[in-house]
């Protein structure tokens, strides 16, 4: 698996470092509040993975990859354990440099705003969010391919996030000016149930939510791409 | 004897195509030919073999070894180039080199470079900057750097031209030099094969017609001109096709022999090429 994920950062590197970079610019805008720049994460995320499925797909070197010495489903799973780097990668940019730099370089009113992204909340959250949405688009590729897969992920994730917010704002106790610090105010949210249950079990229970989907969506996708035809 | 590839009773269906019972074998050492209109089965059979497409019955063996059951360790054992060779566009070529030399446990860098001098290669450019033919002697080239005991091409020389069809058709005879070696060769530009092939698989609508030795093949089916005669009713069972023009008929047999002892000097009965093979049996009036 790790070898078929070093085939597709070769293959992919100055489009993912691209793609990086953009996250980067992005982030360190003034006006860009915590919740933004999670999403911006996740987003760029997805995109790292759809960037190595595009090239294979314009380059259909997936018909080379499957004539390979290596089973379908160490392929699915190499997908998903990049899935999961690119996770690891956004995650250690966007809470171990947007969030420190963005701080320190920002005004003291947007700093303060930042600075819940430096919390165990705003990470579990961002993690969470972004691998459910890796859950949903690895079986999707994998059952229709980069073009279909893609347009079906985006219709469904633009639905469920519309859902989603639109669900937020009706529940949170005190409801958020739309958009800008609709993050935060989910931010608190968490922070709220992390002290209920307590750090232990929050994050006992961050795990399962994490694991669950994924687990699904892998043996989605095993199942899926066993079915494919090249 | 030890068989390269091993083919039994394979069907596959998709859409209004169907591949039926095609059952075939390539010994240890040999190049087989697998010829056919397009659109015959040709590259279904190569997929199959590849596990590209799932098979929907029969079996098939490669190097002694169940395809669905040790596809790993036949995968690393074949060498495979596709009609259009599937590498990373805007790699160079050293760059897909290091995309593809990985999986092979056996992959041999001193002969890929050997290869890529042979084949004067630039390694720093870019795959989509190079040639059809270029592109397909890199596909060798890789195909060959991993000691792969079995290469299966799929319409290798396409729209390549005659001297680098030649140069890859002297590679391949070099290649099964070495003892154990195979080669399964999908073409429809027969002539490459007449001068390398052992056996001959000849596929047509999804079904084999033959699959002989070259020899065999090439001794038995001939060509018969003459008159309408030939195609009277108790002759007809004899031929396998024919056309018929202003100046007479010509017709395709497989029993050479038999033609010469009913009609005599009355007919002109020459070898059959396999080009003349496959279009009487796509294009004739077939009678059999």
């Amino acid at each position: 698996m790790l070898k078929l994920c070093l085939k597709d950062l070769l293959a992919a590197r100055w489009f993912l470092l691209a793609n990086m970079t953009v996250l980067l610019l992005y982030a360190l805008q003034p006006y860009f509040s915590a919740g933004f720049i999670m999403a911006a994460g996740g987003v760029v995320v997805i995109a790292g993975l759809a960037i190595v499925f595009f090239l294979e797909d314009r380059d259909k070197t997936e018909i080379l990859t499957l004539s390979l010495p290596v089973k379908r489903s160490a392929i699915v799973g190499a997908r998903h354990l990049l899935g999961a780097l690119f996770l690891a990668v956004c995650g250690g940019i966007v809470f171990g440099v947007i969030a420190p730099l963005g701080t320190v370089i920002r005004s003291r009113s947007d700093a303060a705003g930042l600075s819940r992204l430096l919390s165990i909340e705003a990470a579990v959250l961002f993690f969470v969010i972004t691998l459910f949405f890796l859950a949903l688009y690895l079986p999707l590729y994998h059952r229709f391919g980069f073009g279909r897969g893609t347009i079906v992920f985006l219709i469904a994730g633009i639905a469920l996030v519309s859902l989603g917010a639109a669900g937020l704002f009706a529940i949170l106790p005190a409801a958020p000016a739309p958009g800008r610090e609709l993050g935060t105010a989910v931010i608190g949210s968490v922070r709220a149930i992390r002290s209920s249950l307590g750090t232990p079990l929050f994050l006992l229970s961050a795990v399962a939510v994490v694991v669950v989907p994924f687990a699904i969506s892998l043996r989605l996708s095993l199942r899926f791409y066993a079915r494919r035809e090249f | 004897m030890e068989y390269a590839l091993e083919i039994r009773n394979l069907s596959k269906s998709y859409g209004d195509f169907r591949l039926k019972d095609v059952s075939f074998s390539l010994p240890r050492g040999y190049i087989m030919g697998l010829i056919g209109p397009n659109g015959a089965g040709k590259t279904t059979i190569i997929k199959l073999v590849l596990n590209l497409i799932r098979r929907d019955g029969g079996e098939i063996r490669a190097l002694g070894f169940d395809n669905l059951a040790d596809e790993v360790e036949i995968k690393s054992r074949i060498g495979f180039v596709h009609d259009t060779p599937f590498f990373y566009e805007h790699l160079t070529l050293a760059n897909v080199r290091k995309t593809v030399a990985p999986f092979y446990r056996d992959w041999d860098d001193a002969l890929f470079r050997r290869l890529a001098d042979e084949f004067r290669l630039p390694l720093g450019k870019r795959f989509k900057k190079l040639s059809r033919g270029t592109k397909m002697k890199f596909a060798l080239a890789v195909a060959l750097s991993h000691k792969a005991d079995l290469l299966i091409l799929d319409e290798p020389t396409s729209g390549l031209d005659p001297v680098f069809r030649r140069e890859l058709l002297q590679k391949l005879s070099a290649f099964i030099q070495d003892e154990g070696k195979s080669v399964l060769f999908s073409t429809h530009i027969t002539s490459d094969l007449e001068r390398i092939a052992d056996f001959i698989t000849f596929i047509r609508g999804g079904e084999i017609v033959f699959s002989s030795p070259r020899d065999q093949i090439l001794g038995a089916w001939a060509v018969v001109k003459g008159g309408p005669e030939l195609l009277a009713a108790e002759h007809r069972a004899l031929f396998k096709g024919h056309r018929q023009g202003a100046y007479g008929v010509q017709a395709l047999t497989a029993a050479a022999g038999e033609v010469h002892r009913r009609f005599g000097r009355d007919a002109v009965v020459e070898t059959a090429t396999l080009e003349e093979i496959m279009f009487y049996m796509t294009k004739g009036n077939g009678h059999a």
